[in-house]
């Protein structure tokens, strides 16, 4: 399966994609503006770790990788 | 066991083309789409700019007159999340830049007057704004917040997380290029996402194989003018109120959809500096420059 043309651009299913792929348009449920019941994930806690992710980064992880430029 | 087929689900939310892809059986993937997309509709309803009747719209009445006002606890997240991105870019990731769309319009190849910026420059700036949670006080008549840069990648993370509570274990939320890979094929075979070659169109750079996390995108490529020869991209600025130089693209890997938008942005920010603090930050990056030179840090499968 490809996905293509990322990158803040609008994807596209490429013209390499899998066979496995099925046609959208056979599978597009009515949409309504429902709620899921679960309460499993909340938005609050999806925010909070993102905040603690946001928070986390560059204090320890910077030493990690190291960057390969290639010149194109 | 039954076989889990690939289901997709085209829609369209928050200006742009989106969709999921879900393997499961047909009732379970329609079930978990139509709740993962009505997550997508939720937010757009609350934090559009476009919507008077929306939080944010509500948020800025009160900071159009310089006045308070109080937020619920998703507001208050996102509102923590927005100071958290302006403090770790030295105030360069700044939700009240937004405003700057009046001196900018990317339709016609025609730049602002420095005058016209210099009206709107002192109204810009998080630090001008008192968050004491949940009062939220405008110092200054005249400002406003955009959620731009935020919201969309959110939604990506909730609509994720929403399907894997359906029991969905293997799929891809991408809204308009915020992609949130829920998991790998049920064979275990990432998804191939290709990244736009920022000065070919409709071209890839390179693939990147994700099998469960986060990938987000900036370029100066979506929206920008040509003036006398030389590119001027939607990524404004909000010191200056003028384009960002440097970077024609950064994609960032996390493990929430939020944080790879708000670091690729902050780089894009950062200009040539961004490349030295892509590396500090230490997630998986690829970006492109100017002249076309490319850096990477990626390893070889993403599996957050």
């Amino acid at each position: 399966m490809n996905i293509s043309g990322l990158g803040g651009g609008m994807p596209r299913i490429s013209s390499g994609a899998s066979s496995k792929m099925q046609s959208p348009a056979q599978n597009v449920p009515n949409i309504s503006l429902q709620q899921s019941t679960s309460q499993g994930t909340t938005p609050a806690k999806t925010l909070a770790k993102s905040l603690n992710l946001i928070n986390s980064l560059g204090n320890e992880n910077g030493k990690n990788g190291n960057s390969i430029n290639i010149y194109v | 066991m039954r076989t889990l087929k690939l289901f997709s689900f085209p829609f369209v939310a928050m200006g742009t083309s989106c969709a999921l892809f879900i393997y499961s059986t047909r009732n379970k993937a329609n079930k978990a789409a139509k709740y993962a997309i009505s997550e997508v509709l939720r937010i757009e309803a609350r934090y559009s700019r476009y919507r008077a009747d929306s939080v944010l719209s509500e948020i800025n009445l009160a900071a159009e007159h310089g006045a308070a006002i109080d937020v619920d606890e998703e507001t208050a997240g996102i509102l923590d999340y927005a100071w958290s991105c302006y403090r770790k870019s030295s105030k360069l990731f700044d939700i009240t830049s937004g405003i700057l769309r009046k001196a900018w319009n990317f339709s016609h190849p025609i730049l602002p007057e420095q005058g016209t910026l210099d009206r709107i420059l002192p109204l810009i700036g998080l630090e001008k704004v008192i968050w004491e949670p949940p009062r939220l006080t405008f110092t200054i008549p005249g400002m406003e917040l955009d959620f731009g840069g935020i919201c969309k990648e959110y939604a990506s993370d909730r609509a994720a997380g929403i399907c894997k509570e359906q029991g969905i274990d293997h799929g891809l939320v991408d809204l308009g290029g915020d992609i949130n890979v829920i998991g790998p094929n049920p064979n275990g075979e990432p998804w191939h996402i290709e990244i736009r070659n920022p000065a070919i169109p409709d071209t890839a750079i390179t693939t990147i194989d994700v099998a469960r996390g986060s990938l987000a995108t900036s370029g100066n490529y979506e929206r920008y003018i040509d003036v006398d020869g030389k590119r001027y991209c939607h990524i404004l600025n909000p010191l200056t109120g003028w384009p960002v130089r440097g970077l024609s693209s950064v994609s960032v890997l996390a493990q929430q959809c939020i944080v790879a938008g708000s670091v690729s942005t902050i780089a894009m920010l950062k200009g040539k500096d961004g490349i030295q603090w892509l590396s500090d930050i230490g997630l998986p990056h690829l970006w492109v420059d100017g002249d076309g030179a490319m850096g990477k840090m990626l390893p070889e499968l993403i599996l957050f």
